[in-house]
């Protein structure tokens, strides 16, 4: 086709249709959002079908049968059955809706607080950010799920919290990687432009700021759901998490470690779970950053 | 009076101790006026106009002096206050339009902000304003422009962008900085001339900070020529350029490369600029001035009032001369 064929008019739309073909061009962020979907829909479903007594899994996932324990993947039992003879298919379908909104939930704590922090600190600077900052350093001082435990232990076991503690741990990253992008984009001359329109310095954070630097925090996000899911599988290992019988795949992870040569699909069901769950997020958080960022839309 | 400047002095802290970046700089510019502030890089010119918007990074304040707009004290408002004043009574327009919009957000948007932060128009009255400044400042097809990113603009439409932006509140007060410093010559003065209309058409004032007297020559009412955090000489664009008085104006002239002067070598005014913190007690040119006399290191040499103009200069030229 020669330039003249080409239509002069190009169709323009909006913000969200920009958006929108940049991530429909990407097909690896494509399928991961579609698959994403399917995960969110099937934690509905489970959810839903629960708490009104329906059973459309093929086995309950919560009681076993104890004749029935380590039987290997098969027609009755697609991915095989554990230790306490549950079916790990129905568990792993199962397990969805725990580890799903334990990840996006301690994702989320971390994300919005760290930002918010480390913009501010980035922003402000001066005495601020170095009081923001030191208190992150006495965070990151300590190892992660040691902190994490800490933190249940003043405030009681559960899942939640155990959300809630994984979420407090990793705000410091999150922190850090906002101030430091927060100064440099501070430098630009719109800042100071946005200030001379009259700008408050709230809205220039909100409005201006950050969504200058989402890229690097959703792709630090997404890698971050994946090891929210294991400090959860941790946590729940040492008691303090998800509370057995119910099904969460870092759980089940942890739970069948010792069967690994012996049954290993006991780990690798609940783990391929987790792997191509984080891909998912991985693949749809690359899109996404493409998708935020006009300069690099793919069209 | 729209804007008068009285005394000016600004200092910054830094690892050398206190700073005069500008000192005592007195200045006005009438409704309709373009005043361009000259001088060389450090000469203290961005200063001055950072001064006036209340932008000045945290490490630099205002010691002395006092910035009246409209009769009213810049210095003695609120943070609070003077973010109402930016945008809606003085507005700025950067050097370089590459960086000064936001590279993630579309231009459209951008013109909306600075409308919606100070009307109380509806989104649909908002959208008709903003149409109708881009027509204003020449942009081709602005329905479809709007839609456009930062990045996919010329540099020259970028300027025309920040400039629309700039009057989307009907500014007093519009302070360019090197408006034209990073674009092309032709771009240039299409820039300048549409600075020059939004005078005309809307009665503004123009602080127009630049380095190049060409830019001066084309579009200022009135100059005034900074050294070292000094205003040196003030007067009338055409007196200025036609004779100059202070022998750093006239050095500034006769640097300006001519294309029908067959000089092997261009003109370069001896010795160096000095830095802000050695600048001397005395006349800071009179180290790098050939006319210089003994009285010009014995003190500041007065602000002398002339017909025509001001200049800070013992032994000035005459017409004369």
């Amino acid at each position: 086709m020669t330039d003249a064929a080409m239509p002069l008019k190009v169709k323009r739309s909006s913000k969200w249709a920009d958006m929108w073909a940049s991530i429909y061009a990407n097909k690896a962020a494509l399928c991961s959002l579609f698959f994403i979907l399917f995960l969110v829909l099937t934690a509905i479903v489970t959810a839903v079908t629960q708490s009104m007594g329906i059973q459309i899994l093929p086995y309950d996932p919560n009681t076993g049968d104890m004749e029935q324990a380590f039987i290997a993947p098969c027609a009755e039992h697609w991915f095989g059955t554990d230790q306490l003879g549950r079916d790990i298919f129905s568990r792993v379908i199962d397990g969805t809706r725990i580890s799903l909104s334990v990840g996006a939930a301690a994702v989320s704590i971390a994300l919005i607080t760290g930002t918010l922090l480390g913009a501010v600190g980035g922003f402000f600077g001066g005495r601020l950010d170095n009081l923001i900052m030191r208190a992150m350093d006495v965070i990151l001082s300590v190892p992660s799920i040691l902190l994490a435990i800490t933190f249940m232990a003043a405030l009681g076991r559960g899942l939640d919290k155990a959300v809630l503690a994984i979420g407090l741990v990793s705000i410091p990253e999150y922190a850090r990687i906002a101030r430091s992008c927060v100064m440099a984009v501070k430098a630009n001359d719109y800042i100071q432009a946005a200030r001379v329109t009259g700008c408050s310095n709230l809205r220039i954070i909100l409005k201006h700021i950050v969504p200058n630097i989402t890229s690097p925090i959703v792709v630090r996000a997404t890698l971050g759901i994946s090891s929210a899911v294991l400090d959860t599988a941790a946590l729940g290992f040492l008691g303090l998490g998800v509370q057995p019988p119910f099904a969460e795949w870092g759980d089940m992870l942890a739970r069948s470690r010792s069967f690994i040569f012996s049954a290993p699909y006991t780990l690798i069901f609940p783990g391929l779970a987790i792997t191509v769950t984080v891909l998912a997020f991985n693949l749809f958080g690359d899109g996404l950053r493409d998708a935020l960022d006009p300069r690099s839309r793919r069209r | 009076m729209l804007l008068d400047v009285q005394h000016l002095t600004t200092e910054f802290r830094t690892r050398h101790g206190v700073v005069q970046a500008v000192r005592d700089v007195s200045f006005s510019i009438e409704k309709g006026e373009i005043l361009a502030l000259v001088g060389e890089s450090g000469s203290g010119k961005s200063v001055t106009s950072l001064s006036i918007m209340g932008l000045l990074s945290s490490n630099g304040r205002i010691s002395s002096g006092r910035i009246l707009f409209n009769g009213e004290d810049l210095l003695t408002k609120s943070e609070h206050a003077l973010r109402r004043i930016r945008g809606n009574n003085m507005s700025m327009i950067f050097q370089e339009p590459m960086t000064s919009l936001n590279p993630i957000f579309t231009v459209g948007d951008q013109i909306m902000e600075s409308i919606q932060l100070h009307t109380k128009l509806t989104k649909k009255q908002a959208q008709e304003k903003m149409l109708h400044l881009l027509d204003l400042v020449g942009i081709p097809n602005p329905s479809k422009r709007v839609k456009d990113y930062p990045h996919q603009l010329s540099g020259g439409m970028r300027q025309r962008i920040m400039i629309a932006i700039a009057m989307a509140c009907e500014p007093q007060l519009l302070i360019a900085d090197e408006p034209t410093t990073a674009l092309d010559v032709t771009i240039q003065a299409q820039i300048l001339d549409l600075i020059y209309r939004m005078r005309e058409q809307f009665n503004i004032s123009v602080l127009l900070i630049t380095h190049d007297l060409g830019v001066v020559a084309e579009a200022a009412d009135r100059v005034a020529v900074m050294y070292c955090g000094r205003i040196v000489e003030d007067g009338k664009t055409a007196d200025i350029l036609s004779s100059p008085y202070h022998p750093y104006t006239l050095g500034l002239l006769k640097s300006i490369p001519r294309l029908d002067d067959n000089a092997d070598r261009l003109y370069m005014i001896p010795g160096m600029v000095p830095p802000p913190e050695e600048v001397p007690p005395y006349c800071a040119f009179a180290d790098r001035c050939s006319r210089a006399q003994d009285a010009c290191r014995q003190g500041l040499p007065p602000f002398i009032a002339l017909k025509d103009r001001n200049v800070r200069c013992l032994n000035y030229i005459t017409e004369d001369q």
